[in-house]
């Protein structure tokens, strides 16, 4: 996926890069949660979930 | 959005525009420049871009002319239906009206994308409050939706570090509980209590459950023998009681049927046949007994009177009959209390011997009597088990309970300790995680910042050298949101700059800020269009400015930048500008009749050319035009080459001293040469000195024909004027190119060159 020209979109795709590098993210979410983080519907417990998996974790309730 | 090249832009009874105005736009020119007097429709121009682009004309708001601008946008006494604007590109054709109150502009895929400056608003964002500005670069930054992404993991970190404080809570209670448990337990090992309580739960805990369970059976069974004695006995009684009932009845029922007399007995049975066969057949016309009919009338009441001479021996009877089934119902249930005593007593064998029983448990030494009888004294020899395994029964419920309750204080304890070690990786997680958004929204919004206050500096820089570069800044103000400050360096300290820059630095540092956020927001796509802006400029630095707009105007779409600045005009005129990139628009006197008019804007040269093609040519005009044209000429050369004039007061040299001034080694070496491309083969090399030589040979033409009435002038003839001219237009046709102008570039290092290198003058230097 290429950025658009929007710079809410540029923000996202630089921050899920960052996350994914830095293993907070899941590569294959990686255009999933640029579009859920620069449309603003990533919510509290999205962000637990993918955080979670990321470090292999399984989510607690 | 297209950004196709613009062909032409035609307005009709729009503004000044009460003529249809058409401006044709030439190819490959991306900066067309409108020079006009005040008054001659520059403005109405930048309008007509404005209305296409945003339906609305921003020059006639803030000027006290109320709400309904809409009746403004006509023509003065023109009904605004009429208006009609119409940009024409190499992709099609975009026309804007108006349709009620509202301009209405189609097709909107060719709607174009204006970014207008106006000299009044040229402070604009320098001087509006830091939230007015953040707004004008908002759409640079708009990042709110990430924002709010990023609120959301903010809300995560609070409501996970709430979590683990509530565990920590949980956790303590969890190990005051346990700690309890270990007291109550009489803290039975020196172990903590959290080891204590889990050795206990890790032991067996299925012999609890069966000593439960079977001593459930145990007491059961023992319960239920207990009520046998009692349940014999009162069988036992009530069959006695039954059998004496029955052998009263008897007795009392033979003296009856004694006293009835003999045959009695057998009389009332068959009296009581009769009476029920006569009852069931009352309509029988014989004796059943006896076949005859002689006696069957009242036979039935006769029978029933007899029967009633036999009623004590029928009751009697009846008493005996109630008697016996008494007795048999009596029997019956001793038989079966005896047979539900053997299966209870089978229950209780199978109970206590279906169980190994821990050694505390006191069971009857032999098992029941055979004989219900004895059960009494057997039970009676056992009478301080069933208090006692009642007992031990709660007090092997009572463990239970407690083992249950440590169970669950023990996966509580389990449970808040995995919650809490799961936190205090995941917290640090999610944390380093908002950490990273935060560094990477600000270190974004810092770039484009820095990157548009970068791009200002840079504009401004080429404006007032040494003054922008690193010096002009823009921030976020981090205490406010959407709150953007304006600095600059102003004597080597830090200071806004309105506080101390001049009006006409404010001024082209508002201009820089223009330019620098229209070159960040799709230039390509975009118009620009710069109304009378550089008119507030001062003088000094009008060049630079201008220099600047060349510079970047190919980065738009189209530039269209309109000016009273008189010196542009000349500077266009005397090929002083990079004219082959620009597109000179001259508009001249504007009046309702008319409208707008462009009017011609030729070069000098090409006006001397044109005196020249006329058929009866004007002598004194062409002299004149030349001669200054001449002047322009050999004022470049001798700057040039720094060659030396006589000094007067405000420059005011003649020809004589010009012409002087180049004679020599430089004439000799002057030499010009015309390419037909850039970097091509030279196709033509003029000497200009011997252009020179005859210039200056007939250069009292001049005088002669074209600046003053001179009496010489009879002397000489019309073709000396003319050669003069001519001679004049063929050196400026060596030395300038019509497009590019003046050779003015020495990066080459061995030569003059104009801009775009289709001319170049030799000597680099003057000889020595």
């Amino acid at each position: 996926m290429t950025m658009d020209g929007k710079p809410a979109s540029q923000l996202a795709t630089l921050v899920v890069d960052r996350l994914i590098k830095d293993g907070f993210l899941r590569s294959v979410k990686r255009d999933e949660m640029i579009a859920k983080i620069s449309s603003g519907k990533m919510k509290e417990a999205d962000w637990r979930l993918e955080i979670d998996l990321s470090s292999g974790e399984a989510p607690r309730k | 959005m297209t950004s196709s090249p613009l062909k032409s832009f035609s307005l009709s009874s729009f503004r000044g525009a009460s003529k249809p105005f058409r401006l044709e736009f030439e190819k490959c020119k991306k900066l067309t420049l409108i020079y006009g007097e005040n008054g001659t429709g520059k403005t109405t121009i930048c309008d007509g871009f404005e209305f296409l682009a945003d339906g609305r004309i921003v020059s006639l708001e803030d000027k006290g002319l109320g709400n309904t601008l809409d009746k403004f946008w006509p023509t003065v006494g023109i009904r605004g239906n009429a208006i009609s604007i119409t940009l024409e590109t190499a992709s099609g054709e975009c026309s804007g009206t108006v349709q009620g109150k509202k301009a209405c502009v189609a097709p909107a895929n060719h709607r174009p994308r204006v970014a207008i400056l106006r000299r009044n608003r040229i402070l604009g964002i320098v001087e509006a409050q830091p939230a007015e500005r953040y707004k004008e670069i908002k759409r640079f930054i708009d990042i709110d939706a990430v924002e709010t992404s990023e609120n959301e993991l903010k809300k995560l970190i609070k409501a996970l570090e709430d979590i683990q404080k509530q565990s920590i809570i949980a956790l303590d209670e969890n190990l005051k509980a346990l700690e309890s448990f270990h007291e109550t337990a009489g803290k039975p090992t020196a172990e903590s209590p959290l080891a204590w309580a889990k050795a206990r739960l890790a032991a067996p805990q299925q012999q609890l459950d069966a000593n439960i369970g079977a001593m459930g059976k145990l007491r059961s069974a023992l319960q239920d023998l207990e009520g046998f004695p009692t349940q014999y006995q009162e069988a036992n009684s009530s069959l006695e009681a039954a059998k004496t009932g029955l052998d009263t009845a008897t007795v009392a029922a033979t003296a009856a049927a004694a006293q009835a007399g003999s045959g009695a007995g057998e009389l009332l049975d068959l009296l009581q046949a009769g009476a029920k066969f006569l009852h069931n057949h009352p309509a029988t016309a014989v004796c059943p007994l006896c076949d005859s009919a002689e006696n069957i009338v009242g036979l039935a009441d006769r029978v029933r009177t007899k029967l009633q001479d036999f009623a004590a021996l029928t009751e009697a009877n009846k008493a005996v009959d109630k008697c016996r089934q008494e007795h048999n119902k009596q029997q019956q249930g001793l038989a079966s209390l005896t047979e539900r005593f053997e299966r209870q007593k089978a229950a209780f064998v199978a109970a206590q011997a279906g169980h190994t029983w821990p050694a505390m448990v006191k069971l009857p030494t032999v098992p029941p009597p055979e004989h219900i009888e004895s059960l009494g004294a057997w039970l009676a020899a056992n009478e301080g088990l069933s208090p006692a395994w009642k007992t031990l029964e709660g007090e092997w419920q009572g463990e239970k309970r407690c083992l249950v309750n440590l169970r669950k204080a023990v996966d509580q304890y389990d449970d808040n300790f995995k919650t809490q070690e799961q936190l205090e990786r995941q917290i640090p997680r999610v944390q380093k995680a908002h950490t990273v958004i935060v560094e990477e929204r600000t270190s974004f919004t810092d770039k484009i910042i820095k990157g548009i206050a970068d791009e200002v500096g840079r504009l401004y820089e080429r404006i007032h050298p040494g003054e922008g570069l690193n010096k002009i800044s823009l921030q976020l103000d981090p205490s406010r949101r959407a709150s953007l400050d304006l600095h600059s360096e102003f004597c080597n300290q830090a200071a806004p700059p309105q506080a101390y820059f001049s009006q006409s630095h404010l001024d082209t540092l508002g201009l820089c800020v223009f330019l620098a956020l229209a070159l960040r927001d799709r230039p390509s796509e975009t118009i620009l269009v710069l109304d009378d802006v550089v008119g507030s400029i001062d003088e000094p630095h009008v060049e630079r400015v201008i220099g600047t707009i060349y510079e970047h105007c190919h980065k738009f779409r189209h530039c269209i930048v309109t000016t009273h600045y008189r010196p542009w005009r000349e500077k266009f005129r005397w090929g002083w500008l990079r004219n082959g990139q620009c597109q000179f628009v001259e508009l001249t006197e504007w009046d309702l009749q008319r409208g707008l008019r462009i009017t011609s804007s030729l070069p000098e040269t090409e006006r001397l050319k044109k005196l020249l093609a006329e058929e009866q040519p004007d002598l004194q005009a062409i002299c004149s035009k030349a001669g200054v044209i001449l002047e322009a000429a050999l004022d470049y050369l001798t700057q040039k080459y720094e060659c030396a004039v006589p000094r007067r007061p405000a420059n005011a040299y003649t020809l004589s001293d010009l012409l002087s001034a180049t004679r020599g080694k430089l004439r000799a070496a002057l030499k010009a040469e015309i390419l037909d491309a850039r970097e091509g083969p030279v196709v033509q090399t003029v000497a200009l000195g011997p252009v020179l030589d005859e210039i200056e040979r007939i250069a009292q033409a001049r005088n002669a024909f074209g600046a003053h009435f001179k009496s010489i002038s009879f002397e000489l003839l019309d073709a000396d004027g003319l050669d003069f001219a001519r001679a004049v237009a063929a050196l400026m046709d060596a030395l300038t190119h019509p497009e590019d102008g003046w050779p003015s570039s020495k990066k080459s290092g061995t030569h003059w060159a104009t801009s775009g290198g289709l001319r170049r003058l030799h000597p680099l230097i003057r000889p020595s």
